[in-house]
């Protein structure tokens, strides 16, 4: 019995990492139809775990974390970074990378099996 | 019509709503919901809509990961592995019977049939791009002279030291960087408008984020969305790294007030 908690907070320096499940997950929580009030009556209240949709708001938590980010920072080895290159080369890298982002797929891929999901039934005939 | 509708709750179950669909869709028995002690999918008819729905206990506490992602993905294999249209409904939702389930249906029929109308033929993506900590920040002292100069006073005190000044510092880096990711966000809807039908951008889900959004695409053009994607993470490497998910069903797209 797990409940789907994001870590408060988390480090400037810690963005990146990979698909969190918890991220995924806080994309669907707000999503979908709401079934209206007035068949409320036969609405039935399932009991949801805690779920903590984290949205990000500044607090003197997030002012103290950029100042630390940025104190650490060595200008030094980036003092001709600061804003995006429009005409940046290494394009090999970066597809690689770009690539490996695109085939991260999340649910409905191609490789699913098509006899799991529901599907139309006179359509294909008609197609 | 509301009695009608509790007259069978008493067994203690009900119905868990995962979507709405064209009613011309079936279900293979190898569909899959959310495991037991939540039932197998089903689905319920009215007239040219339909619901998705799973037999389940009213005790059962749902929210567990797999639970998340059963529904997610079974709607996400609707849209884009079967092709069709799907409206999800807001995770946990349960009717008392399956009676209440058709008389929403019929209330709500002619609302839900052209939302429904609306994504036919479409899916959805996400687009996350989040700032190369160092590109950013280095940007940001730039452009603040404030920054730099609290930067520099802050240089060589301790931890512990001159918080107020930490800050200040931090609130001005945390401004800066929401006016950038406003503008990252509206960069990267202007680049990909020609490759999608709407967008929709998301709240940031990290302090870094530089921009999330949604785009609603049309099938035939999936491979022109992605592709664009690619070039445009290519042109924004040193700023920011791009990372996609998708296609999706239309999580973005749907009208929440639909029969509201």
């Amino acid at each position: 019995m797990t409940d789907i908690v994001r870590r408060s907070g988390g480090s400037p320096g810690g963005g990146g990492g990979g698909s969190d499940l918890a991220e995924v997950v806080g994309m669907i929580l707000d999503k979908g139809v709401v079934i209206d009030a007035h068949l409320a009556v036969s609405l039935v209240g399932i009991r949801l775990l805690t779920v903590d949709a984290r949205v990000v708001v500044a607090s003197v938590d997030t002012y103290l974390r950029f100042a630390e980010a940025t104190n650490r920072l060595d200008l030094s080895a980036s003092r001709d970074k600061g804003l995006p290159d429009l005409v940046s080369g290494g394009k090999a890298g970066l597809m690689e990378k770009a690539g490996d982002a695109l085939g991260e797929i999340v649910g409905g891929g191609g490789g699913r099996d098509r006899d799991r999901v529901p599907r139309r039934r006179r359509r294909e005939e008609e197609d | 019509m509301a009695t009608s509708s509790t007259m069978d709750t008493g067994s203690g179950t009900g119905q868990l709503l995962y979507g709405l669909v064209p009613a011309d869709v079936e279900v293979t028995p190898q569909a899959r919901g959310l495991s037991d002690p939540v039932g197998p999918v089903g689905m319920i008819r009215h007239g040219e809509v339909a619901a998705l729905v799973s037999e389940t206990p009213l005790d059962v506490r749902l929210g567990r990961p797999e639970d998340l992602l059963a529904y997610r993905e079974l709607l996400d294999g609707v849209a884009v592995t079967g092709d069709v249209p799907v409206l999800p409904v807001r995770f946990g939702t349960v009717l008392g019977s399956t009676t209440a389930v058709s008389e929403l249906l019929a209330v709500r029929h002619d609302e839900y049939k052209a939302a429904l109308a609306e994504l036919e033929g479409r899916v959805e993506y996400v687009v996350r791009a989040r700032y190369v900590e160092r590109a950013l920040l280095a940007g940001v002292l730039a452009e603040e002279p404030e920054a730099a100069d609290l930067r520099d006073q802050l240089r060589g005190l301790p931890e512990d030291a001159a918080v107020e000044l930490r800050i200040r510092l931090g609130e001005i880096v945390a401004q800066a960087v929401e006016a950038h990711r406003a503008a990252d966000t509206e960069r990267l809807v202007e680049a990909l408008g020609p490759y999608c039908l709407a967008d929709a951008p998301l709240p940031a889900h990290h302090e870094q984020d530089a921009a999330r959004v949604a785009f609603l695409v049309e099938r035939g053009r999936r491979t022109a969305f992605t592709d664009a994607v690619r070039d445009l993470a290519e042109t924004w490497r040193d700023w920011a790294t791009m990372r996609t998910i998708g296609p999706t069903a239309a999580w973005d797209f749907v009208p929440v007030t639909v029969g509201r």
